[in-house]
């Protein structure tokens, strides 16, 4: 569902830096998809690399099989997004908005899936209020609902739970479990440990631009030796030391230094 | 003082290094302004050359100094065919001087609705203020008394225009500057907001994701703020004009005249005011785009809209002939394509050229800024080509 070869992106600041560096991995439909790092490892540039926001320097990758490169429309069908903000147009209503997306993705009667999805996320009181009158929850809920308005079977999203309190936050998450369960590909982003153990099939450790390391939780725990994510974390990152020192932990196990410098996960 | 210098040395670095701040404080008085001021002067001398090679006529009835202010003023001499050509158009000026006791009594017949008439009545009316005591001399040479005994000549202006073409004539000189004004005034604020605001408030990111191309995004915003502008300015066009009809209407014995108004140059003044609104939008939509910030985006929108205006200055210059040359400068052949529209005297030729410059102009700014919105610099800053790295600061490189 998706397949991630080598994607590099570089920016200029003007001094080339090396946003993500040779990034590659795999999800499959039915599995949630973790990227967890801190601020600034690549996380956000690599999803939109495969939301085709940013044109990748090297590599490629395919989603839904659809190259991001060569076939961007296509991909950008088969994709829901959802950023760290809400995005929602604060002067549209609701409705308006979800309408407005949907004829946006070519849904065939915008109109009847807007009201399909207010029924189901259960906004039909505040459908009609403006979005910037909205509470943070009821936006987050039309932000989700307006990420899948075409039904996409992957949904991206980058660190969704920024900035949400602990019950949006449940609710999001429940939701992303639902998508999973309906055999939706969930790529995820966030730096929140305790959100990646409860939700990710697998989880890729990404630190200044490279997967350090990846597999499931499982997996991770008998690369590293420790038991919590947090650890884990640490443990592959090491203390934010720079990138040539970083996978060469003594304790670190053959296994780990085998997925590291940014080979597949 | 020595943290009074600080202050200052510490506000200069921070202030120099503002790219508006350098736009607007260094930019425009060292490069732009002057350039402006050696293009408008490039035009009037162009108008003026333009002038001599086909100066008005004027039929002169009267003394020999009568004559010479013709030749003062420019005009080209031909033979009187009384008032009525005048009026139709085949004389643009016509001068009668009679002796009337010891004042010499001259009579300027003119149309103030026609260009070249009312060209023709204001260079000759300077001539005659210019040679006033050569007329009165000539009158004393003639009657054969001193000059002391002679009074100022009595200079008597007849336009001959209808009414309803005169109250036309005035709109035309008002009108299309109002038009211009709400153009550029009315496009500023939604430009910036369609542009920058949505890119502040981080709600593009979300349409981008849409299986929609860049280009179908920007000309989608592009119309809008168009849509937004025509109605501001028909709005606005629509109120002047009643109100101008207001004052009329209490000044005037005799009610309102009526508007003589040429529906055929108006259809043909279309096409270059429909471009100029084209273009007009997308350059301040490509302005707003290197923005970092909304208020940068009004700054430079706000420049552009400055700029714009001066078009609407020539709008009101009343000896300044819609020509081919005028064709080609934008904004200003709009201002003129409605002013000789609404005076019922447009000519096809300079219309129409105006309208193809503008729309030429406008399709390439819109690719341009087409190019500029869809590099993905324009969302998040990587691989800046210089003059917008210059443009959006250091922060967004």
């Amino acid at each position: 569902m998706i397949e991630v070869d080598g994607l590099v992106k570089r920016f200029y600041t003007p001094d080339p830096v090396v946003a993500v560096d040779h990034v590659s991995f795999r999800a499959a439909p039915g599995e949630i998809f973790g990227l967890l790092g801190p601020n600034g490892a690549g996380k956000t540039t690599t999803l939109r690399m495969l939301s085709t926001l940013l044109q990748p320097d090297e590599g490629t990758a395919r989603l839904g099989g659809f190259d991001i490169r060569t076939q961007s429309a296509q991909v950008r069908s088969a994709i829901g997004y959802l950023s760290t903000t809400t995005g929602l147009y604060g002067r549209l209503t609701a409705r308006e908005m979800l309408v407005y997306f949907a004829r946006l993705q070519g849904v065939a009667e915008p109109r009847r899936r807007a009201e399909e999805l207010i029924e189901r996320f259960g906004i039909g009181d505040f459908a009609g209020q403006r979005c910037e009158r909205l509470s943070t929850g009821m936006g987050q809920k039309v932000s989700i609902a307006r990420a899948i308005v075409h039904d996409p079977p992957i949904l991206i999203m980058d660190e969704p739970t920024t900035g949400l309190d602990v019950l949006v936050s449940q609710t999001l998450l429940g939701f992303i479990e639902e998508a999973r369960d309906a055999g939706r590909c969930v790529l995820f982003s966030t730096h929140i440990m305790s959100e990646a153990e409860r939700l990710c099939d697998r989880i890729a450790i990404i630190h200044q631009g490279r997967i350090r390391a990846s597999g499931t939780l499982e997996e991770l725990r008998a690369l590293t030796g420790e038991h919590y994510l947090e650890q884990i974390f640490i443990r592959v990152v090491g203390d934010d030391a720079p990138e040539s020192e970083a996978p060469e932990a003594p304790e670190a196990p053959e296994a780990l230094e085998a997925e590291a410098d940014g080979a597949s996960a | 003082m020595r943290a009074t210098v600080q202050v200052m040395w510490k506000e200069l670095r921070e202030s120099l290094r503002e790219p508006t701040v350098l736009l607007f404080s260094v930019g425009f008085p060292v490069i732009f302004y002057p350039l402006l001021i050696w293009a408008a002067l490039q035009l009037v001398l162009l108008e003026e050359g333009l002038f001599e090679a086909a100066p008005p006529t004027v039929a002169v009835q009267g003394p020999e100094v009568l004559l010479e202010a013709a030749d003062e003023a420019g005009l080209q001499v031909v033979v009187d065919r009384g008032r009525e050509a005048v009026e139709e158009g085949e004389t643009d000026l016509r001068v009668t001087g009679t002796e009337a006791g010891r004042q010499l009594r001259v009579e300027l017949d003119y149309v103030s609705t026609r260009n070249p008439s009312l060209k023709a009545h204001t260079r000759y009316d300077e001539a005659l203020e210019v040679m006033e005591e050569d007329l009165t001399q000539a009158l004393a040479d003639e009657v054969g008394v001193s000059l002391e005994a002679l009074a100022a000549p009595e200079i008597v202006e007849e336009d001959t225009a209808p009414p309803a073409e005169v109250t036309a004539f005035l709109l035309s000189r008002i009108i299309p500057a109002v038009m211009l004004v709400s153009l550029l005034l009315g496009a500023a604020y939604p430009a910036v907001e369609v542009v920058v605001g949505e890119r502040e408030r981080k709600t593009i990111e979300t349409t981008l994701v849409a299986p929609v191309s860049r280009r179908s995004i920007l000309l989608g915003k592009l119309l809008a703020v168009l849509a937004i502008v025509l109605l501001a300015t028909l709005g606005n066009v629509g109120s002047v004009l009643l109100t101008m009809l207001h004052i009329e209407a209490s000044f005037s014995e005799g009610g309102v005249a009526g508007i003589a108004v040429d529906l055929v140059d108006m259809a043909l003044a279309l096409p270059a005011l429909a471009t100029t609104a084209t273009l007009a939008v997308a350059l301040m939509i490509l302005a707003a785009l290197p923005a970092t910030s909304f208020k940068q985006g009004q700054n430079l929108v706000s420049t552009l809209s400055t700029v714009g205006m001066g078009g609407a200055v020539v709008g009101m210059a009343p000896e300044l002939d819609f020509g081919l040359v005028w064709a080609l400068v934008p904004f200003a052949n709009a201002v003129l394509s409605l002013r000789d529209a609404l005076a019922g005297e447009l000519a096809a030729a300079p219309a129409l050229l105006a309208a193809l410059v503008n729309g030429v102009l406008a399709a390439g700014v819109l690719s341009l800024a087409t190019r500029v919105a869809g590099h993905e610099t324009y969302l998040f800053g990587a691989r800046l080509p210089a003059w917008l790295r210059f443009l959006r600061g250091r922060d967004a490189a």
